[in-house]
């Protein structure tokens, strides 16, 4: 049988040694190593809580656990994006060399975003026993769904800024501002209730807003799920997801002319 | 009669651009000139068959196209005509380590090389012992690579790549490495690898070797297949021309 040459290996093996080679990396020459992925999030939070709710004397019981969780998602898109973006470039290397199933990049670039996310959020599950807010933990896999939604948000968008890059590295600077303007826009060092009421629904169609006024509501304030936002924000994922595939699938095959 | 490689009227071309714009500043500025772009004809209408078990050698200066015709080969670089067909499966080494880190250890690298080779977990731990064995490093398995002299990172890289299990290999200049004893070592390995009726294609300017290894040899300049007979009358024809 003859067939166009392709790559011969087992897939996920391969996908396994590449996380693993990025968790290494990212620790190897730092003193406290994998510490960091909990103390990071934790001396953000500090900052952000003292600056918020002790400087600008915000009297809210929540606040702060309202900041902490949306921070933490806030963080997990922008630094698996920014990861994302780099993801094919930073391998062409391999890729000019061995006929590389391409997308494997794309999903490495996620998980070890995903794994600093997770740990995050154990910190997080600290500070709510802590705090013991209204929300109750028992809407648990309501979050975690919010969190596939928005990880299948990540991969879609990532399909389209790694090519991007490939094209034009000014895609990079662009993006870091585009996720600072992300983080003022969505509901995360203020309230939704800040956003004046007509403006609401205009502001909820940024699917980082749904997200994370929905995680809030359900861990936190103690509300139920507004079911037609979370629909909303999953079709819209699924809709970047699948147009992303199919524009990293008709890209990929010139990639290596971009190198 | 079974193929193991047949290109049909393959053709590749690289877009240039006269200046090389990937910044937006870069665009902005020659906005009118973006489609001043120079087309580079790497390979033009190769017609190529090999058969199970031969060796192929490929020759010809630089930039005659060798190391883009095995990308098309090993399926890196898509042909905008013509088709490439192999039967069975396929390790390029186009690079010895390819993928290596200096800030890994060797055996991180070794687990990392293996697979974007191609080879299973399961088969990169039965393997291991031969590896390390056949590279010499025992005792520094777990030092970063930054730390081996570039001949050390050369020999690992070979061990790992002569494990990948395939039919068709594809060797870009790597036949010359190491010292004496570990050429000795790699002779053999390709001695072996012709017992067992490997298909291989060598791109390579050791002519000597080409013509001791080789069945058939391929003079490539400019894109296009000068000769394509026995090695003594393609290397004969090619020193005469040079």
């Amino acid at each position: 049988m003859m067939s166009k040459p392709k790559f011969s290996g087992n897939i996920w093996d391969l996908f396994y040694e590449l996380v693993r080679t990025d968790f290494v990396l990212r620790y190897h020459n730092s003193l406290l190593g994998f510490i960091w992925v909990l103390l990071k999030p934790f001396l953000i939070f500090a900052i952000m809580v003292t600056v918020f709710s002790l400087a600008f004397k915000i009297q809210d019981r929540l606040y702060s656990l309202n900041l902490l969780l949306g921070l933490l998602i806030y963080s997990y898109f922008a630094e698996a994006t920014l990861r994302g973006i780099t993801s094919l470039t930073e391998k062409s290397t391999i890729i000019l060399k061995v006929n590389f199933p391409k997308a494997i990049a794309i999903l490495t670039s996620v998980v070890n975003s995903f794994i600093s996310f997770f740990f995050g959020f154990l910190a997080f599950l600290g500070f709510w026993f802590w705090v013991k807010p209204d929300g109750s933990l028992l809407n648990l896999p309501y979050f975690f769904l919010l969190v596939l939604i928005l990880t299948i948000l990540i991969i879609g968008l990532n399909f389209f800024l790694s090519i991007g890059y490939t094209k034009l590295k000014d895609l990079l600077s662009i993006w870091e501002v585009l996720l600072q303007l992300l983080l003022y826009l969505s509901p995360i060092i203020y309230p939704l209730s800040y956003v004046p009421a007509k403006y609401q629904s205009l502001f909820l169609l940024n699917p980082m807003a749904v997200i994370i006024t929905q995680s809030q509501a359900i861990l936190i304030t103690g509300q139920v799920i507004d079911w037609w936002l979370l629909g909303y924000t999953l079709m819209l994922a699924i809709v970047v997801l699948i147009v992303g595939r199919i524009f990293f699938q008709g890209q990929i095959k010139r990639v290596n002319d971009n190198f | 009669m079974l193929i193991a490689i047949q290109l049909d009227n393959v053709t590749k071309t690289f877009q240039i651009p006269t200046e090389k714009m990937d910044s937006l500043r870069e665009r902005l500025l020659n906005f009118k000139l973006r489609s001043r772009k120079e087309s580079f004809r790497a390979l033009s209408q190769i017609n190529l068959t090999v058969e199970p078990g031969e060796w192929l050698g490929i020759i010809g200066p630089n930039g005659s196209g060798k190391s883009t015709l095995l990308k098309v080969i090993a399926g890196i670089y898509e042909p905008d005509q013509g088709k490439v067909e192999i039967t069975g499966q396929l390790v390029p080494f186009l690079e010895l380590g390819v993928g290596f880190n200096p800030d890994l250890s060797a055996l991180d690298n070794i687990w990392l090389n293996g697979v974007i080779l191609g080879m299973s977990r399961k088969k990169i731990a039965e393997k291991l012992e031969t590896i390390i064995g056949f590279a010499g490093i025992k005792p520094f398995i777990n030092q970063k690579l930054k730390n081996f002299s570039t001949g050390m990172q050369v020999r690992l890289a070979f061990s790992i790549a002569i494990q990948s299990a395939g039919n068709i290999f594809l060797l870009d200049e790597v036949l010359a490495v190491g010292d004496y004893e570990f050429r000795q070592k790699s002779k053999r390995v390709f001695e072996k690898m012709k017992r067992q009726g490997k298909t291989v294609i060598i791109v390579s300017h050791e002519l000597d070797q080409i013509k001791e290894l080789c069945d058939r040899v391929v003079w490539l300049d400019h894109g296009k297949i000068v000769l394509n007979d026995k090695p003594e009358t393609v290397i004969k024809a090619y020193t005469k021309f040079v």
